[in-house]
């Protein structure tokens, strides 16, 4: 099936569990608008649906997905943003920056870039610092250190 | 011999560290704060409740009160109930996060609603605020005192739109006595906050609206001031009757405290230090000039007074929201 | 107008002008940095004049309003990410440009045209904030409906691509706006997890559907050698531009009235005014299917729409005490801390004060526009940041910009969800701005409708109520406009393409 009408397939289907989903709302009024809203949406994505599937149209090639990099990249911003209120802002953004860099440009790594990236997650990491906790005295995740 | 020798200088050490234990607890009380002090807002910035917290706040960081500052941070959404929510979870009890209340509000959506709060998840501190609220009418409005208003209500039930803050606030607690001891029936509009509701009272969008009495009082040449739900005559408004002058039962339930609280289980040292602090840097000159500049009706009580105020109005709102709720 | 005069020189106190200067420059900074929005500059610099003058910080805080949201254009035309909602209609051309390496151009033309709206916005409020004001008064539940009714038909026109994904985008984004407790009714909808009880704010969103797609794009294309596109300084290319620039008088014009129309509309968030400026000035060009590939007047039209509103955006602000967009409620704030009450009072016995502020926003305006162009010559370096570190910058000031909003992690977790939504969602054809869109205006569609229907049902009824008077009817003419156009170019779209298709098999 063309890509597109699989689209409209999900989205047909994220609407159907949206709408039985609006049963559990006990004021009637608070549920007009938006079973409104969803019966629009099924009805676009039907549209969509059948668009696509009547006139399908030939899609370029696409390159292949990067997967690793871009999943990886999502791992490390669960796990920061799992432990930035333990560590407190600052200093989990400063190992952000680094894990970042050493683990996403791993290929690249040798003891000149490493030095670079350290410098460059300590200035940005001092800048941020500077600017909001000394500047503009905002509250941030207290933790650990900072 | 050795024994004895060795033992003086002991015991001269337990001492000292005992005596070291206990002036550093003093001190640690004394001491306290030395660091910045939080206080969660549950409304946006730029509302009254945020600005006159930023007001009475201001000097909290001067030597003579807690030579500390105190950071604002809103929490805003679903009334108030999301900050609360998290006050009463997540709020350190440490003594370095504070909360801003609202009275009616907290106690009426804790009965109402699922919330994780009621007046006991809180240790009152102290009382900066009381704003009561009034029933106004557009300029143009047939209605020129509570007497039209109910005689026209009672011929046309459910005719009267009334426009207040929101759900379950003071404005709409108001409303509900109105027409409890009136016996007369309306159809309330909430809003999304009290600066809204002004404006569908003064464009005429609305018949009639309760108010808080600071921006009805700010507002008075584009609007007409019928009463005010308060036990006495307000001194912005030496004019405008009570609702019991007018000859209705509606006593001072709705009328709107705004103060600080801690959250449950912060240490008694903490609490009594802030309960002394507080009312001071709230009756401070500079303070007071400020919110006078800007409109607001200043009420201090201290932490005994609240505590005992929190229980009335959780007394009678319980009486009064559930029969409601049955209604509908 | 004469009070104006009068007190126009007030503004130009050493002191003040020195704020003015400093509230710039820091504004644009700040405004600049993804992830920190103009509603939180505003907010922190509130304290700050608690120990000022009132004139002179609301000098500040009038200076660091107008330009937070310039400022905003930057990161949107360098990186993809609007600083404020106000500045993604700035992005849909402005970063094309950018990519084809006309970024210093694009600056130009966002801050010329700030320039040429702001100026045009103020010239209306400092002339007619009587009159406008009685209009303002006029919004009442129907015909803010039909307001967010006409936003709405906006959404198709947003997407450069498919018609039907950005209606669905857009009406996917109306249902994150009920989220949340219903403010109307008190009753939770959609709380499928705990961290949406209070809903989806709007700026994690804005943060969420733009910065984390565009961080894991860069991601995708961290290690590919880039295209040589040249990022040089461009020298003699602002005379050229400026003299370019005002040669677009349609979208100049279209755009400025736009804005302050919008601006004057209570509570309708001119957060919107830059979206239906470009939709505006989109159905008004010969050439439609050019927007969104990197058209200089995509940019003219939408800055030069969102400075206009801030001006007009002030009147319901200062007469009426009904802020335009959550930006103008903090500043509302700043106001009433230094006992300024809007209203007639404030033009009468607060007027030095009130007319430095207005003579300082107009200063405001030129200043932006002076250093913004100077930044802009320096725009270069940030194009020239590896996209690997420029994606872990990115990352953690849209995790602290979303935080700091409302010391919330919750939003921090509703913004990185989003997010990564939007992005599998771009790789299938939608994209972000009906979605934002939608989150404004779900809202203000919703509450306006359920009010209107119980004064109708104490009234005239339902119908009545929302389709008679004025300016009901003129609404709904535009929404049918709105929506007639775009199904007519759709239409007219479709057949010309059939049209190529046949020409080009009967040539092979």
């Amino acid at each position: 099936m063309n890509r597109d009408a699989l689209v409209g397939l999900v989205c047909l289907a994220a609407s159907v569990v949206l709408y039985a989903t609006l049963g559990h709302i006990e004021e009637p009024r608070a549920a007009a608008f938006p079973r409104t809203i969803i019966v629009i949406m099924g009805a676009l994505s039907a549209l969509l649906f059948l668009q696509h599937l009547i006139f399908p149209k030939p899609r370029p090639q696409q390159p292949p997905f990067p997967w690793l990099r871009v999943g990886g990249l999502f791992a490390i911003i669960v796990i920061y943003l799992v432990v930035c209120e333990e560590l407190g802002f600052y200093l989990s953004a400063f190992l952000f920056f680094l894990a970042v860099t050493y683990i996403m440009g791993w290929r690249r790594l040798n003891p000149k870039q490493a030095a670079k990236w350290l410098m460059g997650s300590a200035i940005f990491t001092g800048i941020l610092y500077v600017l909001f906790k000394v500047i503009l005295e905002v509250q941030t995740p207290r933790g650990l250190l900072l | 011999m050795a024994g004895k020798r060795f033992s003086k200088p002991l015991a001269a050490a337990m001492l000292a560290a005992a005596l070291l234990l206990t002036l550093g607890g003093l001190a640690a009380a004394q001491t306290y704060p030395d660091k910045p002090i939080s206080m969660i807002v549950t409304y946006s910035p730029g509302g009254a409740t945020d600005f006159q917290a930023r007001i009475v706040t201001m000097l909290a960081g001067d030597k003579k009160y807690l030579d500390q500052p105190i950071v604002i941070i809103n929490k805003p959404g679903a009334g108030g109930q999301v900050g609360w929510n998290w006050f009463a979870t997540k709020g350190s009890k440490d003594g370095y996060t504070l909360a801003t209340y609202n009275v009616p509000h907290f106690i009426a959506q804790s009965i109402m609603y699922p919330t994780k709060y009621n007046i006991h998840a809180f240790e009152a501190v102290a009382n900066w605020g009381a704003d009561p609220a009034v029933l106004i009418v557009p300029k143009d409005s047939p209605f020129n005192n509570v007497k039209d208003f109910v005689a026209f209500a009672k011929k046309n039930p459910g005719k009267i739109t009334v426009s207040g803050a929101g759900m379950y606030v003071g404005h709409h607690i108001a409303t509900l006595q109105l027409e409890k001891a009136a016996g007369i029936k309306l159809t309330y509009i909430p809003e999304k906050g009290g600066v809204p509701a002004m404006q569908s009272v003064v464009a005429g969008k609305v018949k009639a609206g309760f108010n808080n009495l600071s921006d009805a009082f700010r507002n008075q040449d584009r609007l007409k001031i019928l009463a005010v739900a308060d036990l006495e005559r307000h001194e912005f408004l030496p004019k405008v009757p009570t609702f019991k002058e007018a000859g209705i039962n509606v006593d001072n339930s709705s009328v709107n405290y705004r103060g600080v609280v801690l959250p449950k289980g912060a240490k008694p040292e903490i609490i009594k230090k802030l309960a002394e602090v507080f009312p001071k840097m709230f009756g401070d000159k500079k303070v007071l000039g400020k919110m006078k500049a800007s409109g607001s009706p200043v009420k201090i009580m201290t932490r005994d007074q609240v505590i005992k105020m929190f229980a009335e109005r959780e007394k009678y709102l319980q009486g009064l929201l559930p029969q409601l709720k049955k209604k509908k | 107008m004469l009070e104006f005069l009068q007190y126009f020189p007030n503004a130009l106190t050493p002191i003040n002008l020195l704020v003015l200067v400093l509230g710039t420059i820091g504004g644009l900074f700040l405004g600049a940095t993804p992830g920190l929005s103009p509603t939180m500059a505003v907010a922190l610099l509130v304290p700050f004049t608690f120990h000022m003058e009132p004139a002179t910080g609301l000098v500040l805080l009038g200076a660091v309003y107008t330009s937070t949201v310039a400022g905003g254009a930057i990161s949107a035309i360098l990186i993809n990410i609007p600083g404020a909602p106000a500045n993604i209609a700035t992005l849909l051309d402005g970063h094309p440009m950018a990519k084809q390496g006309q970024a210093q151009k694009a600056l130009y033309f966002c801050f010329i045209s700030s320039l040429v709206g702001g100026l045009f916005g103020m010239v209306i409020m400092v002339f007619f904030t009587p009159p406008l004001a009685e209009i303002a008064l006029e919004f009442g539940p129907s015909e803010m409906f039909w307001v967010a009714l006409f936003g709405i038909t906006v959404m198709a026109g947003l997407t450069s691509g498919s018609v039907l994904k950005g209606l669905l985008g857009g009406m996917f984004g109306l249902l994150i706006s009920v989220i949340g407790y219903s403010p109307m009714l008190g009753v939770p909808r959609f709380v499928f997890l705990d961290v949406l009880t209070g809903g989806v704010a709007i700026v994690p969103a804005l943060i969420g559907l733009f910065a984390v797609p565009q961080v894991f794009s860069l991601m995708e294309t961290a290690f590919q050698q880039r295209d040589e596109v040249s990022f040089k300084p461009q020298k003699g290319i602002l005379w050229r531009t400026f003299a370019e620039n005002l040669k677009k008088v349609k979208a100049l014009s279209i755009g400025s009235v736009v804005g302050t129309i919008i601006g004057v509309i209570p509570g309708a968030g001119g957060q919107v005014a830059g979206l239906i400026a470009y939709d505006q000035v989109r159905k008004f060009s010969r050439d439609p299917h050019s927007f969104g590939t990197g058209n200089p007047e995509g940019v003219v039209a939408a800055e030069s729409a969102n400075n206009a509103m801030v001006g007009p955006s002030l009147i319901p602000l200062l007469t009426l005490s009904v802020p335009g967009s959550p930006t103008a409620a903090v500043l509302l704030g700043g106001l009433l801390i230094h006992g300024l009450f809007p209203g007639p009072d404030l033009f009468r016995s607060h007027a030095e004060v009130t007319y430095t502020f207005i003579a300082s926003l107009v200063l405001a305006q030129v200043a932006m526009c002076g250093f913004g162009l100077l930044m802009s010559r320096y725009s270069h370096t940030v194009m020239k940041v590896p996209d690997l570190e420029m994606a872990a910058a990115v990352t953690v000031l849209a995790v602290y910009g979303t935080f700091s909003v409302q010391n919330s992690l919750d939003d921090v977790v509703v913004m990185f969800g989003l997010g990564t939504l939007m992005y599998l969602g771009r790789k299938v054809g939608f994209s972000a701005a009906p979605v934002v869109l939608g989150i404004i205006l779900g809202t203000i569609a919703e509450d306006n409708f359920l009010k209107g229907k119980l004064i109708a049902e104490t009234d005239v009824g339902l119908f009545k109520y929302f389709f008679t008077g004025h300016l009901n009817l003129i609404i709904i003419a535009l929404c049918a406009a709105s929506v007639g156009y775009s199904t007519y170019s759709e239409v007219r779209q479709y057949q010309k393409a059939k049209a190529q298709t046949r020409a080009k098999e009967a040539g092979s």
